[in-house]
C-alpha cells in the first residue's frame, strides 16, 4: 500500500497529496519519528505555538493496523505549554481508519476562517463547516458527526471546550477514552479554528507479505497470553499499579507533600467493579485495559464512559486527598468531555490548593473561592472553570510557565514542572532512574519518554546486565547505572512510538516479559514485524539507530528553541525535601544534587552530546541529522 | 475481522472479513455478526444457480466463486446480515476455516468458541442439574 501524506493550509481551504518518500521510513520509521522530522524541518525557529504558521502533525504508526496492540498514532507541533516539542501518543481506532482512508500523514497549516473539519475519506480531504460543532463536548461532537455523514463507523479526532478556549493543556479526543494528551495539542487545533478530523476509510491495509504478518502477530500475542501481566491488564487496567505504588509510598498527596493515601480503598482498582460494565480495547489488542463505567446518579446525572487510568487515580484521589471512586470518576468525565489533559489539570488544581493553604494566594485571587484538601465540589468547579477560562480558571489555564508568572515568582517552587510541564502523579524521589527520565524527556517532565519502571522490581543483576548491555544496579534509590537504563528505554520507545505499538505490551516498560519471544532480542523481531508489513529491510542495529535519531532530533528541536542542560533539573522540591511516608527504603529519601548532576553528565555522553546537552557534531554525522540532509530529505516532499 | 480478512484475503479491510462486530460505541456494546450455518438456510433455497452448497465435514455453507452470478439474493434474505458483497464484487461468507476458526483463536475474552454440535447441551444439562438439586433441597428440606 503507498504511504501517502496530506499538507492541508486551513487558510486557504486546499490539501495537497503526495507519496511519502522512503528515506523518511528508512530512518524516521512513521508516527512520533516522522512527526519530529516535520516539526524539525517545517517550523521556523521562534514560531509562535498559537499563530497560522505553527503545523499540527498527525501521523500514523509504521505498522498501524497489523493484529497487534499496534494502532497508535502521533500527534506534533510546537507546544503552547512548553513552547518545545510538542508530541502526544494516542490509541484507538483512529490510527487504522486514517490508513485505510488513505493517508500516514497529515500537515496542518494556517488557520481557517470560521469553524471548520476535515472530513477524511478514501483518498480525498475536505475542509467543511463546523460552525455548529463548535462549543459541542467531545462525546456530542464524535456523536454529531457521525449523524452528519451518515455513519456511524466514522472514526474522529476532536477537541473540546478546552481547545476552543486555548487552553494551554487542552487535549485531542478520539472514542471515548484515547486521547492525544500532553503537551496542549488541543490548544494549536483550536487556535486554527478546526473542531475535528472526521475519518472514514473504505480502503484496504496492505502488508507486503500478510501471511507472515499474521503468523508473526500470532506468536506476539501468544506470548503476551503467557504473561502474568496480560491477565492483571484484563481485569484492572493499568488501575493495578495504585495499590503498590501507594504502599510504597510512591504517589503525590496534597500536591506533593506527602507520598502515601490512607485510606485508599475507594481509589483502588477493586473499588470500579460496582461501576465497571466491561472492558474495551483499542484495534487489533488482545488485552482490553480499558474500564467501561457507569455512574447512574452524580450530580452530573448519569454518566458514563472509559477509564479512568493510573494517572487519574492520583490527580482526582491522592494528589487532592480524596478517596471517593465518585469523584474519581466524575473528573475522569469532566475532563475527557471538556478536552482536558487529566495530569496538567490535576497538577494545577493540586498546586493551586497547596498555594491557597500556604496563604500565597487568597479569596482575592481565587474569586471568592475557599481551596481545600479533600473537597471534590470545588475541584469539579475548577475543571469547568479552566475548561471555560472563567475567573481563577483562566490563571491555571495557562499552565505552570503562564500561571507562574501571574502568581508571584514565590509560587514557582511549589509547582512541580519540568520545561514548563507538569510532573507525573507518582512521588518520584526516591527512584534516581524515573527522576533522570522524567527531567530529560524531549516534551518536558514525562514518565512515556523513558519511564523504566521494571527498576521497581529489583530484577537479579545479571539480567539487568543483559538487558542493558552493561552493569545496572538492582536497588532503585541507587544512582549505578540508571542513565544507561534511562537510554536504553528512551531509545527503544522512540522507535516502539514510531511504529505505532502499545508500550504496555511491546517494550519493557512495566513487566520485563512482553509479546517478544526472545525479551533480549526486542529489535530482531521488532525489525522482523517491518519487514514482513513494509518490505523494507532494516537491520535491528539500524532500527536501534532510528530510535537514537528520532530521540536526538527531537533534543535538537528543543536546543534550537533555547533548551539545554538548565532544563533538565526535576523541581527545586526533589532536592529539598525528604519524603515523609512510606515503606523504609523509600521514607526520607529524597534527590542528591551532586550525584544528579554525575548522572546528567553520563546520560549526555551515552546519546553522544556534549555537557550542555547539545547534540556533538559527530552525532549529527553518525546519525546522518546534519542541517543540509534534513533540509534534504523534507525538500523529497515537494 | 482484522484476522480474517488479512487470512482470507491478505489485506486487513472489514469489508472482506467473513465475521462481522458491530459496534456501539456510545452504548459499549459490540455484537458480533456470524453466519449461523442454519439447517433450512434462506440463502442455500434462494441462490439461482446453487451455488451455496453445504460441506457436511463442518456444517459450513459455503459459496462456490465459479457459479455464483453475483445476483446477491443471498444477502436480501439472509435475516442476520451474514454475507457480505465485497469490493471487489464477491459474495463471501464464513466457512468455519474446515472447522479450525481463527476468530476464535484470537479472541482472548473467549466470546467465541469452536465447539463441537452434540456437546452444546452440556452446559445446559448443568444449569439444569443444578435447579433440580434446588429444588429437590426445597422439598426435601435436607
Amino acid at each position: 500500500m503507498e504511504s501517502r501524506i496530506a499538507y492541508i493550509d486551513l487558510s486557504k481551504g486546499k490539501a495537497t497529496v503526495r507519496k511519502v518518500p522512503e528515506g523518511w521510513i528508512r530512518l524516521f520509521l512513521g508516527g512520533r519519528g516522522v512527526s519530529a522530522l516535520l516539526l524539525y524541518g517545517f517550523l521556523n525557529p521562534k514560531v509562535d505555538p498559537l499563530s497560522p504558521e505553527n503545523i499540527l502533525v498527525v501521523s500514523v504508526g509504521l505498522v498501524a493496523g497489523a493484529p497487534l496492540p499496534s494502532s497508535r498514532f502521533n500527534v506534533g507541533a510546537k507546544s503552547p505549554l512548553t513552547g518545545a516539542l510538542g508530541s502526544s501518543n494516542c490509541g484507538g481506532h483512529f490510527a487504522p481508519e486514517l490508513r485505510a482512508a488513505g493517508f500516514d500523514h497529515l500537515i496542518i497549516k494556517g488557520k481557517s476562517e470560521k469553524p471548520a473539519y476535515l472530513w477524511i475519506s478514501d483518498g480525498e480531504v475536505e475542509v467543511r463547516d463546523a460552525s455548529h460543532l463548535w462549543g459541542l463536548d467531545t462525546f456530542e461532537a464524535q456523536e454529531a458527526l457521525r449523524e452528519e455523514l451518515g455513519d456511524p463507523t466514522v472514526q474522529s479526532l476532536v477537541i473540546g471546550p478546552a481547545g476552543e478556549n486555548l487552553v494551554k493543556f487542552a487535549n485531542l479526543r478520539t472514542g471515548m477514552k484515547s486521547s492525544a494528551g500532553r503537551t496542549g495539542m488541543g490548544a494549536v487545533m483550536g487556535s486554527k479554528n478546526l473542531k475535528a478530523i472526521a475519518v472514514k476509510g473504505n480502503l484496504s491495509i496492505e502488508f507486503a507479505y500478510p501471511d507472515k504478518v499474521l503468523d508473526l502477530c500470532l506468536t506476539f500475542n501468544e506470548n503476551l497470553k503467557k504473561t502474568k501481566f496480560f491477565t492483571v491488564m484484563q481485569v484492572y487496567g493499568s488501575m493495578h499499579i495504585f495499590s503498590y505504588t501507594n504502599t510504597a509510598g510512591m504517589v503525590r498527596v496534597r500536591n506533593a507533600q506527602g507520598n502515601q493515601l490512607f485510606p485508599s480503598d475507594k481509589l483502588e482498582a477493586e473499588a470500579m467493579k460496582p461501576y465497571s460494565v466491561g472492558y474495551e480495547g483499542c484495534y487489533g489488542c488482545p488485552i482490553h485495559c480499558r474500564h467501561r463505567y457507569i455512574v447512574e446518579t452524580s450530580r452530573y446525572g448519569l454518566i458514563y464512559g472509559e477509564g479512568p487510568e493510573y494517572t487519574s487515580q492520583g490527580c482526582w484521589g491522592s494528589m487532592m486527598e480524596i478517596n471517593d471512586t465518585e469523584c474519581m470518576l466524575i473528573c475522569n468525565h469532566l475532563v475527557n468531555r471538556l478536552g482536558l489533559d487529566t495530569l496538567e489539570t490535576g497538577s494545577m488544581i493540586a498546586w493551586a490548593i497547596e498555594l491557597f493553604e500556604r496563604g500565597l494566594i487568597d479569596e482575592k485571587t481565587t474569586g471568592g473561592m475557599r481551596l481545600k484538601w479533600g473537597e471534590p465540589e470545588i475541584v469539579y468547579e475548577l475543571i469547568e472553570k479552566i475548561a471555560y477560562r472563567e475567573g481563577f480558571g483562566a490563571v491555571l489555564a495557562e499552565g505552570p510557565r503562564g500561571a507562574i508568572r501571574k502568581l508571584g515568582a514565590e509560587t514557582a517552587y511549589y509547582n512541580l514542572n519540568v520545561k514548563g510541564m507538569s510532573w507525573i502523579q507518582s512521588e518520584d524521589r526516591a527512584i534516581p532512574s524515573f527522576v533522570l527520565g522524567a527531567s530529560v524527556a524531549t516534551r518536558g517532565a514525562d514518565h512515556l519518554r523513558s519511564r523504566p519502571a521494571i527498576d521497581l522490581f529489583g530484577l537479579p543483576k545479571e539480567f539487568l546486565e543483559k538487558l542493558y548491555g552493561g552493569p545496572v544496579s538492582s536497588d532503585f534509590t541507587s544512582y549505578e547505572g540508571k542513565e544507561l537504563m534511562v537510554w536504553k528505554h528512551e531509545v527503544e520507545y522512540a522507535v516502539i512510538d514510531s511504529l505505532g505499538l502499545c508500550k504496555f505490551a511491546c517494550s519493557h516498560f512495566i513487566t520485563p516479559h512482553s509479546i517478544y519471544s526472545d525479551t533480549f532480542n526486542a529489535y530482531q523481531e521488532l525489525s522482523q514485524l517491518v519487514y514482513y508489513v513494509t518490505g523494507l529491510e532494516i537491520s535491528s542495529e539500524k532500527l536501534q539507530a532510528c530510535g537514537e535519531r528520532i530521540y536526538t532530533l527531537e533534543r535538537m528541536f528543543n536546543v534550537r528553541e533555547g533548551f539545554t542542560r538548565k532544563d533538565d533539573y526535576p523541581p527545586q522540591r526533589y532536592f529539598e525535601e525528604p519524603l515523609p511516608d512510606g515503606l523504609p527504603i523509600v521514607r526520607g529519601k529524597k534527590m542528591d544534587r551532586e550525584k544528579y548532576e554525575k548522572l546528567l553528565d553520563a546520560y549526555y555522553e551515552l546519546h553522544g552530546w556534549d555537557r550542555e546537552g547539545i547534540p556533538k557534531p559527530e552525532t549529527l554525522r553518525r546519525l546522518g541529522l546534519e542541517e543540509e540532509r534534513i533540509e534534504a530529505l523534507v525538500g523529497e516532499l515537494f | 475481522m482484522i484476522a480474517c480478512s488479512l487470512k482470507k484475503e491478505g489485506v486487513v479491510n472489514p469489508a472482506y472479513s467473513r465475521i462481522r462486530v458491530v459496534r456501539f460505541e456510545g452504548k459499549g456494546a459490540y455484537i458480533p455478526v456470524i453466519c449461523q450455518q442454519c439447517v433450512d438456510a434462506p440463502c442455500e433455497r434462494a441462490c439461482p444457480v446453487k451455488a451455496i452448497k453445504r460441506n457436511w465435514e463442518t456444517g459450513a455453507l459455503l459459496v462456490d466463486q465459479d457459479k455464483c452470478v453475483g445476483c446477491r439474493v443471498c444477502i436480501m434474505v439472509c435475516p442476520f446480515g451474514a454475507l457480505s458483497w465485497t469490493p471487489d464484487g464477491r459474495i463471501v461468507k464464513c466457512d468455519l476455516c474446515d472447522g479450525d476458526p481463527l476468530c476464535v483463536k484470537v479472541c482472548t475474552r473467549e466470546a467465541l468458541t469452536y465447539a463441537p454440535a452434540t456437546g452444546i447441551n452440556l452446559k445446559k444439562q448443568v444449569k439444569a442439574a443444578e435447579k433440580l438439586g434446588e429444588l429437590l433441597r426445597k422439598v426435601s428440606g435436607v
